[in-house]
């Protein structure tokens, strides 16, 4: 995915949005699923991937599935109490579609190599504030995570800390106020930064010219994005597409 | 900044030339760079001691950032070259904050030349340098690539430099009184306050290490450090010297060999900080707390912190306990991270370049602490490239090059 365009790029990501809302078959969304996962793997994001489905996927899934399955035991629009299995379904249905697009957004975003965000970012149509903003947000990340490594490090360096992952983890709420200054003096250092070294003209200038975007690939993660499309359409109104 | 200051700095530059401002800590340096470079501040371009900090953060590759700044692909632009000099080009896919202190130096630097301000202040921005990119940063600085009305710069070792510029002292240019209140000097003697510790000896046997599943920074280290000595660490920006005393204080756990404290395989990154306690170079990262009294570990009033309180006053930061940390400059916060790591009276004390901000007078009393600490019988290992702070330390030499370490003793003034 690192060589696809930005056009194809945000195609992929919003024909795969659409169908992924068309689809009602769970079986189809668990084969998405799986086909997302190899093309994750594939871009060495598999790993951010199955921690999004451990962290954040799966509680959201047992939630949905009390909720519409236990309490409500039912779905939407039916009486309460008068279909626990379609109630489950439902959640099951919401929670996969969720997860379809977790995975396709990690894919379309994550997979951008630093080298050519901004040209990707630029290819999106945006300009001015909005790309520095969109610039940032990308950067931000990974710097926070690395900043939050710096902290845990210095105080296992004061000895403040234990070696342990649960020590690391039992240290979160302390790792949140040197985080949070450390963000807003950042903020104060940049934004003269910026003003002094005039990033705004700057991002524009970025190079967009001899990237190795590759129009192949593009047309590869179209199409395959369309193929799931018209599987999608094919299950749900079959007639559509002249299948009895 | 007066009108006056500002052009008697003005008269002072020369074009292509580097104009250093000679002067101790507090001395207003800093604020009159800053507002230098506020004041008509058009091709003014202000470099501080918090290197990172002028960095985009709009980047998550060095090459990405200098190609920002340059406009176009790196391959076809003309800081290539200074790039190769500054020995950046190896670390072009990796993240800007995960460089060497000297490493973000010398990315800083680069990226402000390459926007082609009319003036640059560099205020204590190479002090994190070795002496071989200090070299190269000041001859490109000097160069056709070099500001066009010259540089300003601030350094605590100029005295050291080989390298001949036109220094000017601080008070020749009128500089307005400092903001701050008065910061009184360091105190060795406040140490002998403390009782004497025992400190085990340690010894690494064949240790490996690195980060990730990026290549070994160390490989196949071997040595014995024995307590009550100072030990220095020296070698070029990058080499390993940072993650030698990560290894050391148990945050880093080696990727092969073994760890031996008094003669007993232990396993230190269990309990990092606990045998050997280690300051950061950038005080930033180690300054947790919304006062300095928090900082270091005491309640202001308490009668049970003796030993905090005579770091506290070694340190000369009496007059700061309710201060926040982040909001003191940055030689005093240098201060109250060293302080509060030493605070704690780990056994083993490493300080990685623990004179970062600090004049001659504060180099000479912390040499003097640091021996202090060393016949209460702490081991310590310090991390400079000051020529001065380690010619007062001279003694047990550790240097690094390519994840190697080599241990020699030289005649050394006697610290007990």
């Amino acid at each position: 995915m690192s060589r696809v365009p930005p056009a194809a790029r945000l195609a992929t990501l919003l024909i795969l949005i659409v169908a992924t809302f068309i689809n009602t078959r769970l079986v189809l969304l668990g084969a998405i699923i799986v086909a997302l996962a190899i093309l994750l793997a594939m871009d060495h994001l598999l790993g951010r991937y199955l921690k999004f489905l451990a962290f954040v996927q799966l509680p959201m899934t047992i939630m949905l599935v009390a909720v519409w399955g236990w309490v409500a035991k039912a779905p939407p629009g039916m009486p309460m109490g008068s279909d626990p299995h379609g109630g489950a379904m439902f959640a099951l249905l919401i929670s996969l579609r969720l997860a379809v697009l977790g995975g396709a957004f990690q894919l379309i975003m994550l997979s951008i190599p630093s080298r050519l965000l901004p040209a990707t970012l630029r290819g999106w149509g945006l300009r001015g504030e909005g790309l520095v903003v969109a610039l940032g947000v990308f950067a931000v990340e990974p710097e926070l995570k690395l900043r939050a490594e710096q902290i845990l490090v210095a105080r296992r360096a004061r000895g403040l800390l234990g070696g342990s992952r649960w020590a690391g983890l039992k240290q979160l709420p302390r790792l949140l106020r040197p985080l949070f200054v450390w963000s807003i003096r950042s903020a104060v250092h940049r934004a003269d930064v910026w003003e002094q070294r005039a990033m705004l003209l700057r991002v524009h200038r970025l190079p967009t010219e001899s990237l190795p975007f590759s129009p192949v690939a593009g047309v590869v993660s179209v199409a395959l994005s369309i193929l799931w499309l018209g599987v999608a359409i094919a299950f749900r109104w079959p007639g559509l597409l002249g299948i009895r | 900044m007066s009108r006056k200051s500002s052009e008697l700095l003005l008269a002072a530059l020369d074009s292509r030339r580097i104009l250093a401002i000679d002067g101790p800590n507090f001395s207003g340096r800093s604020d009159l760079l800053r507002r230098f470079c506020r004041v008509n501040a058009d091709g003014r371009m202000y470099l501080g001691p918090e290197v990172y900090f002028a960095l985009s953060g709009l980047t998550t590759s060095v090459r990405q950032e200098l190609e920002l700044h340059a406009g176009g692909v790196l391959e076809t632009s003309d800081c290539l070259e200074s790039a190769e000099k500054l020995k950046l080009t190896k670390l072009f896919e990796q993240h800007p904050a995960t460089l060497s202190g000297g490493e973000q130096t010398c990315l800083a630097i680069l990226c402000a030349m390459i926007l082609r301000p009319k003036i640059l202040a560099a205020d204590c921005a190479l002090e994190q340098l070795d002496s071989q990119k200090l070299e190269t940063s000041l001859d490109l600085l000097n160069g056709a690539t070099g500001p066009a009305n010259g540089a300003v710069i601030t350094d605590n070792r100029l005295d050291e430099w080989n390298y001949a510029v036109k220094t000017i002292v601080i008070g020749e240019l009128s500089p307005d009184p400092s903001r701050h209140p008065p910061v009184p000097p360091l105190d060795p003697s406040q140490i002998e306050r403390l009782n004497p510790v025992r400190a085990p000896a340690i010894e690494l046997q064949n240790i490996t290490a690195g980060y990730g599943n990026g290549p070994d920074v160390l490989s196949g280290v071997s040595m014995t450090l024995q307590p009550g000595r100072v030990y220095t660490l020296r070698g070029p920006n990058g080499s390993g010297k940072s993650t030698l005393a990560k290894v050391l204080s148990g945050v880093l756990r080696p990727v092969a060999g073994q760890i031996l404290v008094s003669g007993v395989a232990s396993n230190l990154w269990k309990t990092p900080g606990k045998i050997a306690g280690y300051h950061l170079q950038n005080p930033d990262v180690g300054l947790f707390e919304a006062t300095v009294s928090a900082e270091l570990g005491y309640k202001p009033g308490a009668n049970s912190a003796g030993a905090v309180l005579a770091v506290r006053d070694a340190f000369g930061l009496q007059n700061f306990a309710a201060s926040n940390p982040l909001a003191l400059p940055f030689p005093v916060r240098k201060r109250v991270s060293l302080a509060a790591t030493i605070a704690r009276l780990p056994p083993w004390i490493i300080l990685d370049e623990p004179t970062l901000g600090a004049d001659a007078a504060t180099i000479a009393a912390l040499a003097e602490i640091i021996r202090s600490l060393a016949r209460k019988q702490h081991g310590v290992i310090v991390i400079s490239h000051s020529k001065k702070l380690l010619e007062m330390l001279r003694g047990n030499e550790l240097k690094i090059e390519n994840g190697a370490v080599s241990q020699t003793q030289v005649a050394s003034t006697a610290i007990g």
